[in-house]
């Protein structure tokens, strides 16, 4: 269930971990300011210094250490601080670090701290309650799922992780009790991504000592926190409480001063609370936007970073699925404007390439616009597509018998059948629609027992190699076996590339051949969210790398970062 | 015939009956020999079991009301899908959850029940899931019927020994929470029509097999089974030809009522999402689809929920009915 | 008497078999499943993959795993749910109350109106109150809980509050009797119509009985014939639906806590089948099917202790 980097369709939960990113989304940023609303007749719930907000599912694991999923995250977000956090833009602010030294290597970074953090055991927070936790993520012994974002990245992590280096050895050093020195194996362009990201939050070590591992996180009496919130209050799989921390160091930055997050299950259950004034904002299906039109209730929608698409299994040469033919007219066939218009709904919008648009590249350009589009949905283009790679490999279009693998919720089989009559419509064929459990078809796909597959994908962190390093000849993510050299090549050099230009131009061409020239994976759409919310409800950002945030950005929001480098 | 026969050897001579002394004379009798055709005959005339419930049931005017619509609901089931304009998958996206008889946007023809939210005729769609709901309820209730009642029958009729192994087995199997199995083996098994068969059934049958073996006991210690016995009739032919005839009410109203609760059983399944594979259509997966969007197009709903409710209150009904037919004891 | 303690005896037993078969079963079927626990959308590292095998004994034999399982499971450990890391038990310690006392009022409120629906009916009978109760009963037996909720939910909570301005029955929740009505109404209401018919038949029955033609023939009044001697012996066979009953409230409380999103068991079963939390999926499926087994056994020794006519030599239909 953990480390859902390929995304389960229409989980309650879906299980996406993002570090930050710069830029705000461009699909319109969930930020709701007071000003631009008219009322609509929603006030919301009765309390005016309280917000309910639903989250859909309960929050499974409030330990920054072992937390993978959105929703622990939305509540860290507000419970805790680390070195950095994001603003409304989502772009990194010093937050505990109040000056940042990067050495000229761009590897080591030296903090110094906030000396005025608390923890809610009243213990200050210092530079030794980073290296705890980092040291804890970095051992077998705490089993985090997540473990790799750190040890992957900071000096010697592997070889502590696995036991034949001591703790200490790792890229973590408290100088003192307010200097934090963090090294990494290689310079890192979305270091300070990373420092606003919970597992790199701090940990107080005697907390979790006094609680207990096994149990730390899971009540709320079962957690210590440092940051604009504390939990007051959670039943489980019902609501979890959140209260203004006075004792803070910067109490102004709360938007409000209750934040009760609901747990509702059934997307009709959320649509009935919002309407008779039980919660302030719910996330909206399909089916839900004509009679949110109906009711005039104010929406507002955001593109989180996931990015659905077909992937081809190019070892099925018996139905043409290794002809990049084939495959480039299967995936223009489908109307990728009506899906998101008629179908979706939610906000998403056609894919235009595989890097979603809320992906920073070079020079804190948004990927997207510097790369332009690379692929679009053609139905003539398409079916010329496909009858050239039928001639190509002598079969007839009656002989593929393609099926297409999906998620069995019912908005990826919904999804699927529409493409099922499209490529009826388009290509005139039939295929069949196999619809499976998250996990059978993540068992599938590494089986290699697929044609398609419809699936998605949701980034590690802000920078376009996390989508596009998945289909190199070697990667474990590359379940359709697609192999070009040439490909390969281009990404192996844009990671050691030290030029962010190049390196963007690098990518860029290697997104053209894997989606477009050989069509190895064909993008549908960049996922969207839609959502209601009450007039009351001021002050919440809701974007790609953050679903909720109730506190502004850190007063001293200037970067304060020397790059001895540039001196 | 018989009457006839006896009427002639009455006729026969006269004589008479007492003579002065009191003694009855022997002229009196008349010797007229065996006549082994009058000796079988059978003063009734002949009314099977079946044709004496039969009988019954065409009295009751619900059972008739009952029989007449679940009738009309299983040719629609057969026919119907064939012959509408639209198939059950046929998507116009551009067109969705529109109401009651419109036409549609491209070809004209009317969507008696509107349409999804996919744009599919859901008249097409509501057969086609009549066919797939009742496909599912009777194969599981034959299912259930067939092994209940091979194992009821076998338990009974043999008794000692076997009958209790087979008794604590069964015991222990009907001791598993029915929903709750079938909820696991659905999360195990891949989705289909035949999981789905295999899944309602696994533990389904316990009821009908325990009513049978009950019924089975009973009637083996009955002298026509006896009789059979000493005949030399092997345990198959006798379950086959003098047991299960008479267990029989036993079976079919236990059929007629089993078949709602599996309709109910998909229902409740498709709405936990462990139904039918898509785009097929079943009764649960349109009311589980029709229920998110009630609130704005209320017809969905209230379309197959009609059908849900008529064909499970027709089957109850007549399965009421038919108890009472079969056994005027029952009819309290 | 011994025949009596024989008899329960022996269903103590099977009860126990009954519930180690389907804790062996229900493991065995999770072993079955595609992947393990921890398979996500990208390969975990395998040496993390390894750390996080060993923190919950996966890798060990499965037979060794299954012995452990049904240990722990019979000292009430049903393990650790995988995604929150928070053992099955306590999951099922703080939420089955909530269920439990969902269950209760409806059965409560299913028998009470049942039976006072099935003597209206059964003493007017062939009148309008007979037809109407029926007519109800049946309704009851062919709505699903689910489309009942919803329908009850949309009307009498949102729609009656807005039309109003006065919230008599809350949207969501369990904290109040404001929240507690419906819910319980809607989980209700097809176990009514059961009882409701059962009762109306069983009264039929009983008010046929010479002991009643005796009563009248006493003098007594209808109204003392019908509670002090009908009605207690027509609820007899009331009693033995109890078991079934039970089984189906509990059942119909999953769809019915999502529905009103209340945090019983149900909504967590719902959402562990819905997210393939297998390890949730196991633990309550074995704590409800124990549940359940016991249930009817305390409905088969109660009905036996009360009902002079049953010898408790086997097991009523």
């Amino acid at each position: 269930m953990k480390m859902k980097k390929i995304l389960a369709m229409g989980l309650a939960s879906a299980m996406v971990l993002s570090l930050g990113a710069c830029g705000s989304s461009d699909a319109g940023s969930g930020s709701s300011d007071g000003t631009e609303k008219t009322s609509t007749g929603f006030a919301g719930t009765p309390d005016e210094d309280t917000y309910v907000v639903d989250l859909r599912a309960e929050p499974p694991e409030l330990n920054s250490i072992l937390t993978t999923d959105v929703a622990s995250g939305d509540i860290l977000r507000e419970v805790m601080v680390g070195l950095y956090k994001l603003d409304e833009n989502d772009t990194p602010q010093p937050d505990l670090a109040e000056t940042t030294e990067v050495s000229d290597d761009g590897c080591t970074y030296t903090m110094t701290l906030r000396q005025d953090a608390k923890w809610t055991n009243g213990e200050p927070v210092t530079a030794n309650d980073f290296v705890f936790s980092y040291q804890t993520i970095c051992s077998k012994e705490a089993a985090s799922s997540y473990a790799f974002i750190v040890y992957d990245n900071l000096l010697n992590g592997n070889e502590v992780y696995e036991g034949t280096m001591d703790p200490s050895e790792l890229g973590v050093k408290a100088l003192d009790d307010y200097t934090l020195q963090v090294t990494f194996e290689n310079p890192i362009p979305y270091a300070k991504h990373l420092f606003s990201f919970a597992s790199y939050y701090p940990m107080n070590q005697k907390a979790y000592e006094e609680i207990g591992a096994d149990v730390y996180g899971d009540e709320a009496d079962k957690i210590v926190t440092n940051g604009a919130y504390t939990i007051s209050e959670w039943t489980h799989n019902d609501h979890i409480t959140l209260t203004k921390n006075e004792d803070f160091y910067d109490p102004d930055r709360c938007a409000v001063g209750t934040i009760r997050y609901t747990m509702m299950n059934d997307a009709n259950t959320r649509m009935n609370a919002f309407q008779g004034g039980q919660t302030d904002c719910i996330n909206l299906g399909a089916d839900q936007m004509d009679q949110a039109e109906q009711l005039g209730i104010h929406t507002e929608s955001y593109v989180d970073n996931g990015n659905w698409y077909i992937q081809f299994n190019t070892q099925k040469t018996d139905k043409g699925l290794d002809n990049a033919n084939i495959r480039r007219g299967l995936g223009m066939a489908i109307d990728t404007q009506s899906l998101c218009d008629n179908i979706l709904r939610n906000g998403s919008v056609p894919a235009t390439g595989l890097v979603p648009t809320t992906i920073t590249g070079a020079n804190g350009e948004k990927y997207r616009d510097a790369v332009g589009d690379v692929i679009s949905y053609n139905a003539e283009e398409a079916k010329k597509a496909f009858e050239q790679g039928l001639q190509e490999t002598g079969l007839s279009a009656d002989d593929l018998h393609l099926s297409i693998l999906c998620d069995d919720q019912t908005s990826g089989q919904r999804d699927a059948e529409f493409f099922q009559a499209q490529w009826k419509e388009v290509l005139g064929i039939d295929v069949e629609i196999t619809p499976q459990p998250f996990k059978s078809r993540l068992d599938s796909m590494d089986n290699g027992d697929f044609d398609m597959v419809y699936a998605g994908w949701s980034p590690d962190y802000n920078d376009p190699m996390t989508f596009l390093d998945m289909f190199t000849t070697t990667n474990g993510n590359n379940y359709g076996k697609y192999s070009n050299a040439q490909y390969d090549e281009l990404i192996a050099n844009a990671m050691k590339e030290g030029d962010v230009v190049a390196r963007q131009d690098m990518l860029a061409q290697a997104e053209k051949i894997v989606t477009n020239d050989d069509a190895a994976i064909f993008p549908l759409y960049f996922s969207g969210v839609t959502y209601a919310v009450s007039d009351k409800v001021q002050n919440m950002t809701r974007t790609g790398f953050q679903e909720f945030d109730f506190t502004d950005a850190p007063s001293s929001s200037s970067d304060s970062t020397t790059e001895e480098a540039a001196e | 015939m018989a009457k006839k026969k006896q009427m002639q050897a009455a006729e026969a001579p006269k004589y008479t009956p007492y003579d002065v002394s009191g003694k009855i004379s022997r002229d009196a009798f008349q010797v007229i020999g065996s006549d082994a055709s009058s000796m079988e005959a059978i003063a009734r005339p002949s009314i099977s079991f079946m044709k004496d419930a039969w009988n019954r049931i065409r009295k009751s005017k619900v059972a008739i009301v009952c029989m007449t619509i679940l009738a009309l609901i299983i040719l629609g089931a057969i026919f119907l899908p064939m012959i509408c304009p639209f198939g059950y998958e046929q998507q116009n996206v551009a067109f969705q959850n529109k109401p009651l008889m419109s036409p549609d946007s491209v070809t004209g023809q009317m969507h008696i029940f509107g349409t999804d939210n996919l744009g599919r005729d859901v008249f097409a769609r509501v057969w086609y899931g009549a066919r797939i709901s009742l496909t599912i309820a009777i194969a599981v209730a034959l299912i259930d019927c067939f092994v209940g009642v091979l194992y009821g029958g076998i338990s009974g009729y043999f008794g000692g020994a076997v009958d209790t192994v087979m008794m604590r087995v069964l015991e222990i199997i009907s001791g598993i929470p029915y929903l709750i199995i079938v909820i696991l083996l659905m999360t195990v098994m891949d989705r289909g029509l035949g999981t789905i068969i295999v899944a309602y059934s696994l533990t389904g049958w316990t009821g009908m097999a325990r009513l049978v073996r009950g019924q089975v006991v009973s009637l083996k210690e009955q002298e026509f089974v006896i009789a059979a016995k000493s005949m030399g009739a092997s345990p198959a032919r006798i379950i086959s030809k003098h047991l299960v005839p008479n267990v029989l009410s036993v079976i079919i109203v236990n059929i007629t009522l089993d078949i709602p609760n599996v309709i109910f059983t998909e229902a409740f399944l498709s709405m936990l999402g462990l139904g039918i594979a898509p785009p097929q259509s079943s009764w649960g997966m349109m009311a589980n689809n029709a229920i998110q969007v009630f609130q704005m197009y209320p017809t969905q709903l209230i379309v197959v929920a009609l059908f849900i409710c008529v064909t499970m209150l027709s089957f109850n009904l007549l399965g009421d009915q038919l108890r009472d037919a079969f056994d005027p004891k029952l009819r309290r | 008497m011994a025949n009596q303690l024989r008899y329960i005896l022996k269903r103590i037993v099977y009860s126990f078999i009954t519930i180690l078969v389907l804790t062996t079963v229900t493991f065995l079927l999770m072993q079955l499943l595609p992947g393990d626990p921890f398979t996500g959308g990208k390969n975990i590292p395998d040496t993390v993959m390894e750390a996080l095998k060993a923190k919950y004994g996966l890798d060990k034999p499965v037979l060794q795993q299954l012995l452990m399982y049904i240990g722990n499971a019979l000292q009430g450990d049903f393990g650790i749910s995988i995604p929150d890391g928070r053992a099955v038990t306590d999951i099922i310690r703080e939420a089955f109350p909530i269920s439990f006392d969902l269950g209760v009022r409806a059965l409560l409120f299913a028998f009470i109106m049942g039976i006072l629906l099935g003597i209206v009916a059964a003493v007017k009978r062939g009148t309008a109150w007979d037809s109407g109760a029926m007519f109800l009963a049946l309704v009851g037996v062919s709505v699903p809980s689910f489309i009942m909720g919803a329908v009850l939910q949309y009307f009498l909570a949102l729609k009656l509050g807005q039309a109003t301005g006065v919230q008599v029955f809350a949207i969501v929740g369990w904290t109040d009797w404001h929240s507690k009505i419906l819910p319980a109404f809607a989980l209700a209401f097809g176990s009514m119509a059961t009882v409701s018919r059962l009762m109306r038949t069983s009264m039929l029955d009983v008010m046929s009985q010479d002991y009643i033609k005796t009563a009248k023939a006493k003098g007594l009044s209808q109204r003392q014939i019908i509670w002090r001697h009908a009605v207690r012996n027509a609820i007899m066979p009331v009693v033995t639906v109890m078991g079934p009953l039970v089984a189906s409230v509990l059942t119909g409380a999953f769809v019915v806590e999502n529905i009103f999103a209340i945090p019983g068991l149900g909504k967590y079963f719902v959402t562990s089948v819905q997210t393939n939390n297998y390890t949730l999926i196991a633990g309550t499926t074995v704590f409800y099917g124990t549940f359940l087994i016991l249930a009817n056994l305390v409905v088969d020794i109660i009905y036996g202790l009360i009902d002079p006519r049953i010898k408790l030599t086997g097991r009523k239909e």
